[in-house]
């Protein structure tokens, strides 16, 4: 048979290898093959889809104009301003903002801990209800929470007068005001940050595990200090750094606390004195500190991830309380009582009093301003969101990190630095657009969209890729496999996206009231002004509705992250 | 089968040819299919035997179109698919492809994934169709379940319609057995078999297991270090008789037991190690010995 033996299916002339045509030019074979190669490392392996690439380039790399420009204005500000800075307010700034921030988080740690374990592992009675009540805080935006705690405790507040009726002179209490009252506040409205991370944590944690810790020996304390405490570690330090980024942007409880941090002295110097400069130089030390704490979050979560079982697993038999069941069930109602029941009962207590006095048709205005604003907001981050997040989840490479920490870089910038990023943005290149309600709406989605990207990217990953491949080899292209296959599947993480964007802009405070076109008020913007001059009923209603339009994107939050496990899981 | 003395069946009937086919992930050492040349015949199953991280899946999703190749050609029935200057994306090579892991459209119904492929005809063509491949599967009746309201058994053979309904000359499969327990794996692998031949689709399939390969192919191509090794050179029509053990790991049960003529034909009686002398593998014979209710 020779040479057809060797060969049985010739292909002639034509054949590459016996002919030798790709070895013609073999240095300018080799040198595609090795840019191509280096081109998909930098994705994954994977070649990314061209058009899906080219939208989210473009959409990272607009997310980081703020913060580069930003950074450009500070280093700009002059050599004086930097120096007076680091000498004059720099220190006290520092200090007070830091400690804050620890202040906060040991504070919100005291509840959101002990609250986690004792829903997630023991028999406290109604631990079904709490596990949801427990994270139903963050329907306030923790300003609306200081207006209340400052109506109650503050000079001449509710509690002073009962007082006084009582006693029969004046009262005077402690001062609420200063970093006490503002830890306490931001703590009680940011602590479901770490209860949520910590409650999933131990509700992911496979029990097994433990059973294998006590075979070896181990008992009681040390299982927990050496098996559960490791495993949880992760998501507490995750969820502990998340309560530290909130309490480094709040603006408004620290302003009506009197307690001077980063973000009110931007604040002074953007509206009171107009030096924008200087604002730049003081934000740029403020995000380089948001950004350390983002990085290390980054890190937790990443980590958290990987902790969580895949494959048997089996639920924690609850742990029983006993006679421990009554302190247990009185710290809870504490917490309850601080971070939900007093705040509502206020709001329902001044949005009665105001509609004594009549109510005002303008509140369905700023409905509709909040809902409209925040909804626009949401609904173009979680599109823009998409090619991001599905690179990351499809294409894992050093690229699409590139871009991904691109798309990132407006959530290290606080509402009041947003604002003035902004401001310089838009005066700078679309001075047209400034004062349109499309510098608002873009300021929440460069603060926000790292939310949608967070929840997309983690809807995608579930989808197994061979799905899509499926889709291909039945003759559909890539982006009708996106349309009738990858989008339907990925609806629950862009309902969750869309709805953390949305929740976040409706509570969003100093970047609405800083770039909202005028006449343009919000509900905060409305719970703000009267509150801010000590008008506190005319707060009711706005913050009545805010926080009942929150309470559906924070159920849908909940849900997400504590939805229980079933048998199947197991399986 | 075609007969032995048909004369050489011209190259554009084929379903696939592949030559000198390479492929380097980057990052890798060495190439994960090295240079491979491979051709399935009209009506033929095809099996790439080896064990995992022998390239076999490479090289299905290479001839799938789902990764790139660094060089060499795909020709699929007559049509470079693949080569100098072509390239033809997945969704335009007309193939089947089942999955390990069954990949079913999870948010969609028994009857809309095995109609996902059928975009290109009228509602009643499709529909029709439907019921046609869901018959060869034997699912009539299942049309308006959802994927997880099914079994391993009835998941596996949905995806097998799914891969079908277009009509595909070549289907892949790819370790389409490795979640199904023992006694379905059994049952499936004949039905797979039976629904291509009916179907009159060519098959490549992958596996690691070698009883699977023996059970539903024609011929074997065994794949070790990104290399085709053994596949017989010369007249694919007959095949010298002799049996080999591939190795696809220690533990699996060397076959030549199942004939101990055949065995005794073999070279190496010890037979851990891949015996030299002729590659062949001739699974229609071994049938004989493993299943003596077989057909033949």
């Amino acid at each position: 048979m020779g040479a057809a033996v060797q060969r049985p299916i010739g292909f002639g002339s034509g054949d590459p290898t016996a002919s030798g045509a790709g070895a013609a030019r073999p240095h300018g074979r080799v040198a595609r093959v090795l840019t191509r190669n280096i081109w998909i490392r930098l994705w994954g392996g994977r070649a990314p889809y061209p058009s899906l690439l080219v939208v989210a380039g473009g959409t990272a790399l607009l997310m980081a104009v703020p913060l580069l420009y930003l950074i450009v204005r500070a280093l700009g500000a002059g050599h004086k301003v930097w120096a007076d800075l680091w000498y004059a307010r720099l220190p006290g700034l520092l200090g007070n903002t830091l400690k804050l921030a620890l202040a906060t988080t040991a504070l919100a740690a005291c509840m959101g801990l002990p609250l986690a374990w004792l829903v997630m592992r023991t028999d406290l009675p109604g631990r079904r209800v709490v596990r949801w009540l427990g994270a139903l805080p963050l329907v306030y935006p923790a300003f609306v929470g200081s207006v209340v705690y400052i109506d109650i405790f503050g000079p001449r507040g509710l509690l002073e007068q009962g007082l006084q009726r009582i006693v029969g002179e004046p009262v005077r209490l402690p001062s609420i005001y200063g970093l006490p009252g503002s830890a306490l506040v931001i703590a009680l409205f940011t602590y479901p940050y770490l209860y949520l991370l910590t409650a999933a944590a131990l509700g992911n944690l496979n029990y097994t595990l433990e059973e294998a810790a006590r075979t070896a020996g181990l008992r009681g304390m040390a299982i927990f200090r050496r098996v559960t405490l490791p495993l949880i570690r992760p998501a507490v330090s995750a969820g502990a750094l998340m309560v530290a980024f909130h309490a480094l942007a709040e603006f408004g409880t620290v302003a009506l606390m009197r307690y001077d941090t980063f973000t009110s002295a931007i604040f002074l110097q953007l509206l009171g004195r107009f030096d924008p400069g200087r604002a730049a130089a003081l934000s740029t030390i403020l995000v380089a500190l948001t950004c350390l704490i983002l990085v290390g979050e980054q890190q937790f979560a990443r980590r958290a991830r990987y902790y969580q079982t895949v494959g048997t697993w089996r639920p924690a038999p609850p742990v029983r309380l006993g006679p421990w069941r009554w302190p247990a069930l009185i710290f809870v109602g504490l917490v309850l009582l601080l971070s939900l029941g007093l705040p509502t009962g206020m709001i329902l207590y001044w949005t009665a009093q105001a509609l004594q006095q009549g109510l005002d048709l303008r509140l369905l205005e700023y409905i509709w301003n909040s809902v409209s604003s925040a909804a626009l907001a949401a609904t173009l981050a979680t599109a823009l969101a998409f090619p991001i997040a599905y690179l990351a989840a499809r294409n894992a490479g050093p690229g699409s990190r590139f871009l991904h920490l691109l798309a990132y870089s407006g959530y290290a910038l606080p509402g009041v630095v947003v604002a003035l990023a902004m401001t310089f943005v838009f005066l700078r290149w679309l001075p047209g657009l400034y004062g349109t309600l499309w510098v608002m709406v873009a300021a929440y989605v460069v603060r926000f969209m790292p939310e949608a990207i967070g929840s997309e990217q983690s809807a995608l990953v579930q989808i197994a890729p061979s799905v899509e491949d499926a889709s291909r080899l039945l003759g559909h292209s890539f982006m009708a496999t996106i349309r009738r296959v990858t989008l339907p599947l990925a609806v629950p993480g862009l309902v969750a996206g869309w709805s953390m964007v949305f929740l976040n802009a409706l509570k969003e405070l100093p970047a609405t009231l800083l770039l909202r076109p005028v006449g343009h008020d919000t509900l905060a913007v409305r719970v703000w002004i009267p509150a801010s001059d000590g008008f506190y009923t005319r707060s009711g209603p706005p913050a009545l509705f805010l926080i009942l339009l929150a309470v559906p994107p924070v159920m849908i939050l909940v849900g997400r992250m504590l939805r229980e496990r079933r048998k199947e899981d197991a399986a | 089968m075609s007969q032995p003395n048909a004369g050489p069946i011209p190259a554009d009937r084929y379903p696939l040819v592949i030559r000198g086919l390479t492929k380097t992930y980057p990052g890798a050492s060495r190439p994960a299919v090295q240079a491979i040349d491979l051709e399935v015949q009209p009506g033929e199953i095809l099996t790439l035997l080896g064990p995992s991280g022998c390239g076999k899946t490479t090289t299905l999703r290479l001839i799938a179109g789902l990764e790139e190749p660094d060089q060499g050609e795909i020709r699929i029935f007559g049509r470079t698919v693949y080569g100098p200057g072509v390239r033809v994306p997945a969704e335009r090579r007309g193939l089947g492809m089942v999955f390990q892991e069954h990949a079913l459209f999870p948010h969609l119904s028994v009857a809309e994934n095995v109609a996902f492929g059928l975009h290109r005809l009228s509602r009643a063509e499709r529909k029709q169709r439907v019921q046609e491949v869901l018959r060869l599967v034997g699912l009539a009746g299942l049309e308006n379940r959802m994927p997880h309201h099914l079994s391993g058994g009835q998941q596996q053979r949905v995806a097998l319609a799914r891969a079908l309904a277009p009509r595909p000359h070549l289907v892949l499969m790819d370790e389409p057995f490795s979640n199904l327990d023992a006694a379905l794996r059994v049952q499936m692998r004949e039905e797979v078999r039976r629904i291509l031949k009916e179907h009159g689709s060519a098959g490549i399939l992958v596996t690691h297991d070698q009883t699977d390969a023996l059970a539903i192919s024609d011929r074997i191509a065994v794949m070790n270090g990104g290399q085709v090794e053994r596949y017989p050179p010369g007249d694919l029509h007959r095949p010298p008789h002799g049996l080999c053990r591939p190795v696809c790991g220690e533990d699996q049960p060397p076959l030549r037991r199942a004939e101990p003529d055949r065995a005794a034909a073999g070279r190496d009686p010890a037979g851990s190690h891949p015996l030299p002398g002729n590659p062949w593998l001739y699974p229609r014979e071994c049938l004989c010995g493993l299943r003596p209710a077989g057909q033949l």
